[in-house]
């Protein structure tokens, strides 16, 4: 018994070290970012920066906090968070609501269910889709971000299965005192769906604010470009941020401290809400995944 | 889409330097300061009542109207002097007066974006008014009927300096712009001396290490190695790359750190369709010749002599190299010393750039020449004043060259000028560019007088004389002088061209295989160059090309 | 009971929800009917001139397309296999770290990179695979490389699917980390009595403990095969490896956007449609089948 717990414990040892490392591994990468942000150029070109900042400066940062272009894109996506997930939040629970409910209470809920399924797996590709939006007139406008995903239907499944695990009692009695649907909704399923409403909240943002084909297709403004599209354009199509006339800048930062850094930015709300996203998408993943 | 990329900067470098190409002309009173002579306007009333302003080519509209147009260039915005936008400065200003037009802008984006987004617009059925489309383009928008045709306006309100460019081209000019019997554009034509690849190496460095400059591909290759190597830069690190490179190996014309001029030296022709010794269309890129270069290529690669990552970098990051003294040798057109070379000289004073061309297995300097003409000005179909679009042409043409009476502004007016114009397309004398060398080396040595020049020749070379009294202590008048002198010097020296057929580009434009045919070209080119493919694969490259279309598209060629 | 008043109101409810879904779902796929015209965006659906099935012929004839459907099938099934693999074997360890802070922690760190777009990713991914970066540091220990990651056809597609394996895997196994928390730990107790080594508990309880699961989410990738990714894929390829990294939704949208092929495009798109259709009606019957999963 005591040998056999001696060989467990060492086995024990040798797979959380095998794990922990692991998971640095898996932070490695961003690590090496952070490290390039806050090293100094000449070590960031000669590739010297691994893990830890070679010259440690802030420059990239402080010529970030001047870049009126890189505000006006996060602004931009924040609006997109802001009013992409309030339309989507409204639309969702608008539309599970009656999805919930018994095909005698809402005899077409069957019909519905398989349109918004069939919806939900049917991608037209880029072309029709492309000239349907520019159709409306949506070009270049905020409403071209937020209306053709305004209905997050693996949300609307996700709610709609929630609400039908609520108990029935509750909702009974409240017909019977005479409460219309949507007070139903308002009284009783709203407030007892908090988890749940969290967690596809939580979707709709981090989907809007990870998002960048839509802008780069979509606006053709770049003052319109949400903060992904404006990162994707600069460090992903390589236009050089720095030239000619901000030659005095370039002896202190290169493009890629600046690129990092700007990544690293771009990825602080994320992980400002890091905690809250661990705890809710994992429940999302449960409730939609392994439903039963 | 890096094509493109580089296709529009070779516009913008090629527009650039058209501005400043005006013909000799009386002088103008200067009042700016010495430095940075500046023309008076004339008096708005007076310039009205001229009687060539009641000509067709400058007739004001009866009636304020609106033109919507598209611009790139939107990264360069902060060029702009104070208080003045692509939107609105004087330059504009004088357009719009001039002609009675209300000029505004649907979008301005990058000029890296500025291609998808205009095919994006074509795609949603709501172009600008007028826009500067390329050929497949041009061919597209005339099948869908969406342009106006411009027969008989071209050359009723076309001016006379317009018209005589387009001669210059023996016609072809006009004839790419024409389909099915109807003038559908306003074609550009590109200054010749874009297309000649050149090496230019740091002289500096060639000096420390007691080396020559290059007159072959083999001393391109020494010199090289010796960079790599022998540390030129004394950091005491061999970190130094030996050629750059960018995803675009051949690009005719004017490709930043393209190997074409190592193509030509092999006596290969990629990218373009000319005419061989028995008068026959054929294909550069598929000629045997080709198959040498590409080996050679290779071989350079695999000794590491190449950019290893060359293949995956545009130009923008093969340009962080040079900038950031990476790198001594680069592969480029003569205007190359404004971008990006003039930031390796503002980055470090001692950077001593200088063109070579590189000569073939015969010794002679021999290279590949595209179109005369590539892009074309249309008109929305619909839009009520089509003529008003070469009436633009016309004004900014007098605007860049100072001719009859038009303002100068802006003493940077040659960075800026993209930015400046509503339309970013000048119609150019093919070889203005050695013209004007040999007239800036005649008035160095005092055979001409620099009075007759033209505000815009005097600015340059005033800055020409600097930089030689004190070489490189401005990196703007160093690159002035380097293009405008050193390098289009060598050019206009002589070379042989061996130029693309004019039929190539109107068969290709309405060839719905080109594309893939290109597609196929890329891969092979970049993968044979990076060893990823055997250089004999090149054999089943020409085979696939020839039987997916390709000998197809030459038939057609030489039929027409 | 059922008052026709409340009904009403369900139709209400729903009506904006459905009003955007056929506007930005139904819609475009009217307008898929350009893959039978020679579509011209100045004439319009009803100008353009039909020609029947010429593109989609003419699209069977392209070796390009054959190429993308195959890299993109290619692609998302080596997605799918090793990201199960790793997330599985990722849960069963994770299961076997009695330390509960430790675990939570080593969730954190893992679960992180599939919260971060492809945008951001790719720009990381792009420092770190470049020739004076972390990775071919790494390797130079072992005196391997430096490896061209993002240039050579013949390792970019195992780039997408170790980078895409590094950004999912932690998340994926958070259904199998469920999974395993369901099982009755008596099995293990009696395991134990039985002198069942550690091995052989993972061998005979715990791996078919989550077995359904992994049938599930194998049946529920099948609609997925067509689905190589293209954010992903989008930022980090070139011309260079377009022979084996090219796939279907960049291609589409490379000839029907950005060339102007509109027509053609769209034709690429609507055969991967239909058959990403079927294929979902068949991962969803299968799921159904051998996994008693139902979507709703």
């Amino acid at each position: 018994m005591v040998f056999r717990s001696t060989t467990d414990r060492i086995v024990d040892y040798l797979i959380t070290t095998l794990l922990i490392l692991v998971g640095v591994t898996a932070l490695l990468p961003l690590v090496n970012t952070l490290a390039i942000s806050l090293s100094d150029k000449a070590a960031v070109s000669g590739g010297m920066v691994g893990l830890w900042p070679v010259g440690f400066n802030l420059d990239a940062y402080g010529f970030i906090l001047r870049d009126d272009k890189f505000w006006r894109a996060f602004g931009v996506s924040v609006l997109r968070v802001l009013l992409g997930g309030a339309l989507n939040f409204v639309l969702t629970v608008m539309t599970a609501f009656p999805l919930s409910r018994s095909t005698r209470a809402f005899p077409a809920r069957d019909l519905f269910m398989w349109l918004f399924v069939f919806g939900m797996i049917l991608n037209v590709g880029i072309v029709p889709w492309y000239l349907t939006v520019s159709g409306y007139g949506l070009l270049d406008s905020i409403w071209a971000l937020v209306l053709p995903g305004a209905v997050p239907i693996w949300s609307v499944i996700l709610l709609m299965n929630f609400f039908r695990s609520i108990p029935k009692e509750l909702d009974e009695a409240a017909r019977i005192d005479g409460a219309t649907p949507w007070q139903l909704l308002w009284s009783i399923y709203l407030p007892t769906s908090l988890p749940a409403l969290a967690t596809i909240t939580l979707f709709s943002i981090v989907g809007h604010w990870n998002s960048f084909f839509d802008g780069l297709i979509l606006m053709n403004n770049p003052d319109n470009y949400p903060l992904q599209t404006y990162i994707q354009q600069l460090v992903i199509a390589d236009r050089p941020a720095l030239h000619g006339g901000q030659a005095a800048l370039m002896a202190q930062i290169s493009n890629n401290t600046l690129n990092a850094a700007k990544l690293f930015v771009a990825m602080i709300p994320i992980l400002l809400i890091y905690p809250l996203l661990q705890r809710y998408f994992v429940r999302g993943i449960m409730l939609g995944a392994v439903k039963e | 889409m890096m094509k493109n990329v580089l296709l529009r900067l070779t516009l913008f470098v090629a527009l650039l330097l058209s501005a400043c190409a005006g013909p000799p002309q009386a002088t103008q009173p200067v009042t700016a300061p010495a430095d940075q002579p500046a023309a008076t306007p004339v008096p708005a009333d007076v310039l009205a009542a001229q009687p060539w302003r009641q000509t067709d080519a400058y007739s004001p509209l009866p009636e304020r109207a609106s033109l919507v147009l598209v611009k790139g260039g939107q990264e360069n915005a902060s060029l702009m002097p104070e208080g003045e936008s692509i939107e609105n400065n004087r330059a504009l200003q004088y357009i719009e007066d001039t002609l009675n037009v209300d000029i505004s802008f649907a979008w301005v984006v990058s000029s890296d974006s500025f291609t998808d987004k205009l095919n994006l617009s074509i795609a949603s059925g709501d172009i600008p008014d007028v826009m500067i489309v390329d050929p497949i383009q041009l061919q597209q928008l005339t099948e869908a009927d969406a342009i106006e045709d411009l027969t008989g306006i071209v050359e009723k309100y076309a001016n006379a300096d317009i018209l005589e460019n387009w001669q210059q081209t023996g016609g072809v000019a006009l004839a790419a712009a024409t389909i099915g019997g109807k003038v559908m554009g306003i074609p550009n034509v590109q200054p010749q001396a874009d297309a000649p690849i050149m090496a230019w190496v740091r002289q500096d460095w060639l000096d420390k290490l007691g080396l020559a400059g290059p007159e072959t591909v083999d001393d391109v290759e020494a010199i090289a190695r010796a960079f790599m190597e022998q540390d030129p830069d004394g950091n005491g690190a061999a970190d130094t790359i030996g050629l750059t490179g960018t995803m675009n190996p051949v690009q005719v014309p004017s490709n930043l750190h393209g190997f074409d001029a190592i193509f030509n030296a092999y006596g290969a022709f990629p990218e373009i369709f000319f005419r061989n010794d028995e008068g026959q269309i054929v294909y550069g890129s598929v000629q045997p010749e080709t198959k040498d270069a590409l080996a050679r290529l290779a071989a350079l690669y695999k000794e590491g002599v190449i950019d290893p990552e060359f293949a995956t970098k545009d130009g923008g990051k093969a340009n962080e190299i040079i900038v950031g003294g990476k790198g001594g040798i680069m592969m480029g057109p003569w205007w190359v010393p404004w971008w990006p070379l003039a930031d390796s000289v503002s980055n470090d004073p001692n950077a001593d750039w200088q063109p070579f061309l590189i000569k073939d297995k015969h010794g002679e300097h021999t290279f590949a020449m595209g179109d005369y003409t590539y892009s074309f000005v249309v008109v929305k179909k619909g839009y009520p004043h089509p003529e008003i679009a070469l009436k633009i042409l016309n004004v900014q043409n007098d605007l860049s060259y100072g001719l009859n009476d038009a303002p100068q502004y802006y003493p940077n007016f040659n960075e800026i000028w993209t930015l400046l114009f509503p339309i970013p397309f000048l119609i150019e004398q093919p070889y203005v560019v050695e013209r004007m060398a040999r007239e800036y080396q005649q008035a160095l040595d005092g055979k001409l007088d620099p009075a007759t020049f033209s505000e815009a020749m005097k600015i340059e070379f005033d800055q020409i004389q600097k930089d030689i009294a004190a070489p490189r202590s401005d990196p703007s008048n160093w690159a002035v002088r380097m293009a405008r002198l050193d390098a289009a010097l060598l050019l206009a020296g002589g070379y042989n061209e061996v130029r693309t057929d004019p039929v190539a580009s109107r068969v290709i434009a309405v060839d719905p295989t080109w594309p893939a045919l290109k597609k196929l070209e890329e891969e092979a080119f970049l993968q044979i160059i990076t060893g990823a493919r055997p250089v004999d694969d090149f054999d089943a490259f020409v085979e696939e090309w020839n039987n997916t279309g390709g000998a197809a598209l030459l038939a057609k060629m030489n039929q027409g | 009971m059922f008052k026709d008043s409340e009904r009403r109101a369900y139709y209400v409810m729903i009506l904006p929800g459905l009003a955007l879904m056929v506007a930005f779902t139904f819609v475009p796929l009217a307008y898929s009917v350009i893959a039978f015209q020679k579509f011209n965006p100045a004439l319009g659906v009803q100008g353009s001139p039909w020609v029947g099935l010429d593109n989609i012929l003419y699209m069977f004839s392209l070796r390009d397309a054959r190429q993308v459907f195959f890299n993109t099938i290619f692609i998302a099934t080596m997605k799918m296999i090793v990201v199960l693999v790793a997330a599985v074997a990722f849960a069963l360890l994770l299961n076997e770290v009695r330390f509960l802070r430790i675990r939570r922690s080593i969730q954190t760190m893992v679960y992180l990179p599939h919260f971060l777009s492809w945008v951001i990713l790719a720009g990381i991914l792009r420092t770190i695979l470049a020739r004076d970066g972390l990775v071919n540091d790494f390797l130079a220990i072992f005196g391997i490389g430096p490896i061209y990651f993002l240039g050579q056809p013949n390792i970019f597609p195992w780039v997408i699917i170790f980078s895409d394996v590094w950004k999912e895997f932690g998340f994926e196994a958070i259904v199998y980390l469920a999974a395993l928390t369901s099982i009755d730990p008596t099995l293990y107790e009696v395991a134990e009595l039985d002198g069942a080594n550690r091995v052989q508990k993972m061998r005979y309880i715990s791996i078919p403990g989550i077995a359904p699961v992994i049938v599930l989410v194998a049946c529920l990738s099948i609609g997925n095969v067509l689905n190589a990714g293209f954010d992903q894929i989008f930022n980090l390829y070139s011309p260079i490896v377009y022979s084996t990294g090219d796939i279907i939704d960049t291609y589409v949208y490379r000839i029907g956007l950005i060339q102007g092929q509109y027509s053609l495009g769209t034709a690429v798109g609507l055969f991967k449609t239909v058959v990403a259709l079927i294929l979902i009606g068949v991962s969803y019957w299968a799921a159904g089948k051998f996994a008693n999963y139902r979507i709703f």
